[in-house]
């Protein structure tokens, strides 16, 4: 809302500069949101009256003007091309700095001197492109020299406020400046429109039904006639442009005008193109189709509220006037609508056609209907005097809106308890007072009555938010909260989350936030039907992600068509999985990691290629961390490689998988693995037991087994540890060897054995017969002991 | 005889003078000290000497050969030491050469602002809640008294699954799941993605936001003023001011927005903070009855407070980033400065 500071004065009385009350209006609710000026104020600016006109000698496109600027005439050449003998015009003379830097001095244009310059609106800054220079009305009582400055209000302050939308009543000057007047404490002088009616009777051409009667309470219309369509007065014009709107001719310009001082959106339909002179309110039939003003034939659907007459659809109610009832240059009776129209309807319709109005952004969040008649009136009046018009007397209405009494009851413990005040019942009443509520005391109870401008004030609550922005929130003393504190910190998954993502980065992990939505492709192939978004930005955010894989493969190819190819990536989010019969799906929290590119490396090093052990070796370091052990299995996964892809499972539930992405999908090759969150709070909860160490010394002894190419490690790593006997306490496979010395299909696989025991030092002999032992059960998967 | 104790003893330090590596030296020795040596040679000579010259000259041969002896341990004592101050030498490293880091990996920046706030309001008692992100109508609005049709629906463009489902607008839904689940007293903060059909430099149809919810008896507008304060301070720096505007939110009343003094300006008025000298960071409020009333509480008890702020805002504010996009680009070169 653009509040031009010298409008905002004609209904209040202020000493007090823009930023000041920029200040204290957004300190009462209404946030100031920028201070700007009207236009570009420039100094030697006068109004010029064009006496005489010539040809320039030297150039077809260039006039030789003689201009009165009242002490003096003056020539001046333009190349303005709507110049005419007795205009009245913006003239900048001779040392006046234009906005953009142009210095105006005395020149010879072609040979020719000039001693100023004809202004546009444009120059002005009152528009973004202008065709010609302005033209200043002549019925007005300009005088030539006078200052356009002055006449224009070039360079007054116009601040733009942020109107919360519970008020409405705020989206007008008189609603601003009944807010400035309550802080102030002066009164709000409301226009008293007058009207001098012609005999002739509005309810002799007009009627009005109202059938939709829930969605309109109040419609009333005045008959105005012999209107002349002309410019706006110019200081209407300059007001609309300052707050925002493009003047356009007198009938519409007054029914913004009056829109913006009062709030209250009118609509002037051509009287004479409204068959039977009679005005339905109705809701719209399926399919009905109306042309706009916007000229974009709209198809209705049921329960759209219409204006119409007995034959076709005039207008869309709150919205926007139709076509075939428009204003034109021959319209001769105007009949003006004002009226109340339910928001909620109002707000479905102008969604629905993605139609949004300055009319349907007020109707929408509830007017007052007491606003119908004054503003009705009010722009009768403006009607009378600047277009010429008529008015017919009275006012045809229809709607059953009756005056009803807000009544709120509260006490005023009750607003000092919620704020924490401890303000006199006195203070209080006087704060409800001054924002325009009748209040009642007795004892601690108030009864407070609301008008009808208020109609956000429902209950006890919106009466201590009155007493809050008015006494200020920042003199509300700060005060500890009581109560006992029953955190119990962290959740176990909330805890699991932290470690996981400090310890990922702390082994070069860099940690992603992605989109949880994708475009449905990206999902290709993984299982599960997504959750599908109905009215989605683009395709490609249409669906929920069912895995993280494409997110982070993306994020790889990001990085990788960026030239960085080395990365290390990992997001810890939701993935979104249909449920069979629940409304909503299920949420499950993933960690999803990505590999790429070569290790790090250093200066005496060339970096390899990472691998999959790099990736599975971080899946295993989070688990130690965790107090888990991970068990791979092969496995078969969509969009992975079929030889390298393991299941990752925790006490036999498989909870997720690592592998490489499938080589058909990726330049180079990228490692990922997706598991669940919740499953690894489960180390967490393990208590901790200390062991005794033992005196006894270890025995360490290394083994290679020659053996089967296809037997997995995990295999002969099992069948050692349970061939070793007790005092096998460590097992690390250090060595994997292929090649000519152990054979074709063959592989060696280096163990390092730790023995020991907790009573004893262990002999030879029982190492050996747990060698023994050891050999014997590899032997079973064609493993042997290599010397 | 002393002449040749005497000229013997000048031979020796005279080549022990010249010795300059252990080899040289352990040749010296076996030269002068060995079984075959001079000086053992000397003592052997001693049979042929008058009985009673043998005393005299033999403890003039042991005092040379101790003296010997102690010169060669000194001497061995300094080559030992001048060689391994040269092989220390050579060991000498370039300790200029970069040293072999781990790949260092990287918090995401709207992570490590969103467990900094965590902290502050762990610290103060709170628990952290989780809720759905996929939300019913219900949950997302009517509960938190917006009503269809309520004009704040626009403020946030929703994105549906149908016609009662929909992705939440807002982390404030955890509000009414919460209160659905626990009686009061509550002290929760919930963070999280929420989302909106915008997308620009300054919107983005992800984001994410932290949600406050406080219902005790007694909880009072100077409670939420100064947990506001204490949090605000403790994120921007303890000497910025907290100013507090009347605003409206469905779900509070009074509601209100509030600011901090800006802190490249201080206040005085810069481009960030469009010359007002105040920055918003959140919006808050005295929870509405209406949803205490459907949440089941006793409006007549329980009184409390909530707010919400966006953790893209103040990271954007925090590190001068001027595109929400990078957010979630993914790029290292982005990542990589945190």
């Amino acid at each position: 809302m653009r509040v031009p500071i010298e409008w905002l004065k004609d209904y209040v009385d202020t000493d007090k500069d823009a930023e000041t009350l920029a200040d204290l209006l957004t300190k009462t609710g209404s946030e100031a949101e920028g201070i700007e000026v009207l236009g570009n104020r420039v100094e030697n600016l006068v109004v010029g009256l064009i006496e005489r006109i010539e040809k320039h000698p030297n150039a077809d496109r260039l006039v030789v003007c003689q201009v009165n600027v009242g002490s003096e005439t003056v020539q001046i050449v333009t190349g303005a091309p709507n110049v005419e003998e007795g205009m009245l015009v913006p003239v900048v003379l001779p040392g006046a700095v234009l906005a953009d830097g142009t210095k105006i001095k005395a020149a010879k244009l072609r040979g020719v001197e000039s001693f100023g310059m004809l202004c546009s609106k444009e120059e002005l800054g009152l528009e973004e492109k202008s065709e010609g220079i302005l033209v200043l009305p002549q019925d007005e009582g300009i005088q030539p020299g006078q200052d356009v400055n002055e006449l224009l209000k070039l360079g007054s302050p116009i601040v733009s406020f942020g109107i919360t939308p519970n008020r409405p009543d705020c989206l007008s000057m008189v609603g601003m400046a009944r807010e400035v007047g309550i802080i102030e404490g002066k009164p709000l002088r409301l226009p008293r429109p007058e009207v001098s009616e012609v005999p002739s009777k509005a309810a002799d051409v007009v009627k009005v039904t109202v059938k939709a009667r829930d969605l309109c309470p109040r419609y009333a219309c005045r008959v105005i006639e012999d209107v002349k369509l002309g410019p706006s007065p110019l200081w209407m014009q300059q007001r609309l442009i300052a707050a925002g709107m493009r003047p356009i001719n007198n009938i519409v310009d007054i029914t913004n005008y009056v829109m913006l001082e009062l709030g209250q959106p009118l609509h002037a339909f051509d009287a004479d193109k409204i068959a039977e002179g009679e005005i339905i309110v109705r809701e719209a039939e399926e399919n009905e189709v109306l042309k706009t003003l916007d000229g974009v034939e709209r198809k209705l659907e049921k329960g759209m509220l219409l204006i119409a007459d007995p034959t076709q659809p005039l207008a869309l109610a709150g919205i926007m006037g139709g076509e075939s009832s428009e204003i034109t240059e021959s319209t001769k009776r105007v009949l003006l609508e004002s009226a109340n129209f339910n928001r909620g309807s109002i707000r479905r319709t102008s969604r629905k056609l993605g139609l949004r109005s300055e009319a349907s952004s007020r109707f929408e969040k509830g007017l007052d209907p007491e606003l119908v008649f004054l503003a009705a009136d009010r722009a009768a009046e403006l009607l009378e005097k600047y277009a010429g018009g008529k008015v017919y007397s009275g006012t045809v209405v229809d709607g059953d809106y009756e005056a009803k009494e807000t009544v709120v009851e509260t006490t005023a413990s009750f607003i000092n308890r919620l704020l924490g005040l401890e303000l006199e019942k006195s203070q209080i009443v006087e704060i409800l007072t001054k924002v325009g509520l009748e209040v009642a005391s007795n004892g601690d109870a108030l009864t407070v009555k609301v008008p009808s401008f208020r109609q956000d004030i429902e209950q006890e609550v919106d009466l201590a938010e009155e007493v809050a922005r008015i006494y200020g929130l920042d003199n509300i003393p700060d005060s500890i909260p009581k109560g006992e504190i029953a955190s119990s910190g962290l959740t176990q998954l909330q805890k699991v989350e932290r470690i996981l993502a400090r310890e990922l980065a702390s082994i070069g992990y860099s940690e992603l936030i992605t989109y949880s939505f994708l475009s449905e492709k990206r999902l290709e192939g993984l299982p599960g039907e997504p959750v599908r978004i109905a009215n989605p930005l683009s395709e490609e955010q249409a669906v929920l992600r069912t895995s993280l894989l494409p997110s982070l493969l993306k994020a790889v190819e990001t990085n990788y068509n960026r030239l960085q190819k080395d990365v290390a990536f990992f997001e810890i989010a939701k993935i979104y999985l249909k449920s069979e019969g629940q409304a909503l799906p299920e949420e499950k929290l993933m960690l999803g990691a990505a590999l790429a590119g070569k290790k790090q490396g250093y200066f005496d090093a060339a970096p390899g290629d990472v691998d999959f052990y790099d990736l599975k070796g971080a899946l295993d370091y989070l688990g130690s961390r965790l107090r888990l052990t991970f068990d791979y299995a092969p496995s078969q996964r969509p969009r992975m490689h079929p030889g390298r892809c393991a299941d990752v499972s925790l006490d036999g539930r498989v909870i997720g998988y690592i592998g490489q992405i499938h080589p058909d999908e990726t330049e180079e090759p990228v490692y990922f693995l997706e598991i669940e969150v919740e499953p690894l709070t489960k180390g967490l909860s393990e208590v901790v037991v200390y062991k005794g160490l033992t005196r006894f010394p270890a025995v360490f002894r290394d083994i290679a087994l020659v053996g089967p190419m296809a037997v997995p490690a995990k295999e002969l790593t099992e069948a050692i540890i349970n061939a070793g006997g007790r005092h096998l306490v460590s097992v690390e496979l250090f060595d994997l060897y292929t090649g000519p010395q152990v054979g074709e299909g063959k592989k060696s696989l280096a163990y390092a054995l730790m023995f020991q025991s907790e009573e004893r030092t262990l002999t030879d002999s029982e190492i050996d017969e747990a060698l023994k032992n050891i050999q014997a059960k590899v032997a079973e998967k064609d493993f042997i002991f290599r010397a | 005889m002393n002449e040749n104790i005497n000229k013997l003893r000048e031979e020796v330090w005279l080549e022990l003078e010249k010795i300059a590596d252990l080899e040289a030296l352990e040749k010296f020795r076996v030269k002068y000290l060995g079984k075959k040596g001079a000086i053992t040679a000397l003592l052997r000579s001693m049979g042929s000497l008058p009985k009673e010259e043998r005393p005299l000259f033999g403890k003039a041969v042991n005092e040379l050969s101790t003296e010997v002896e102690e010169k060669l341990e000194e001497k061995e004592a300094q080559l030992m030491e001048a060689k391994r101050a040269r092989q220390l030498a050579e060991e000498a490293l370039d300790v200029t050469l970069p040293g072999r880091a781990p790949r260092l990996g990287h918090r995401h920046p709207l992570k490590q602002v969103m467990e900094e706030i965590e902290e502050i309001f762990l610290n103060m008692g709170y628990t952290i809640a989780d809720g759905r992100e996929v939300e019913d109508d219900f949950h997302n609005f009517e509960a938190l008294n917006i009503p269809k049709d309520h004009p704040s629906r626009d403020m946030q463009d929703t994105f549906w699954i149908s016609s009662d489902t929909l992705i939440r607008t807002h982390t404030s839904s955890v509000q009414s799941r919460v209160m659905e689940k626990q009686d009061p007293p509550v002290r929760i903060i919930a963070p999280g993605r929420v989302y909106r059909c915008d997308d620009d430099v300054t919107h983005s149809p992800m984001f994410h936001q932290v949600e406050g919810l406080v219902v005790d008896k007694g909880i009072t507008f100077g409670d939420l003023k100064w947990t506001l304060t204490v949090f605000i301070k403790a994120l921007f720096g303890q000497e910025r001011q907290v100013r507090f505007r009347p605003s409206y939110f469905p779900f509070t009343e009074p509601s209100c927005e509030v600011d901090v003094s800006c802190f490249v300006c201080n206040g005085k008025g810069c481009r960030l903070c469009k010359n007002t000298g105040w920055i918003e960071i959140l919006g808050a409020g005295m929870v509405h009855p209406n949803v205490l009333k459907i949440a089941g509480y006793d409006t007549k008890v329980y009184t409390g407070f909530a707010f919400g702020l966006g953790i893209e805002r103040i990271a954007m504010l925090r590190y001068g980033i001027d595109d929400i996009r990078l957010f979630y680009e993914s790029d290292m070169r982005f990542l990589s400065q945190f």
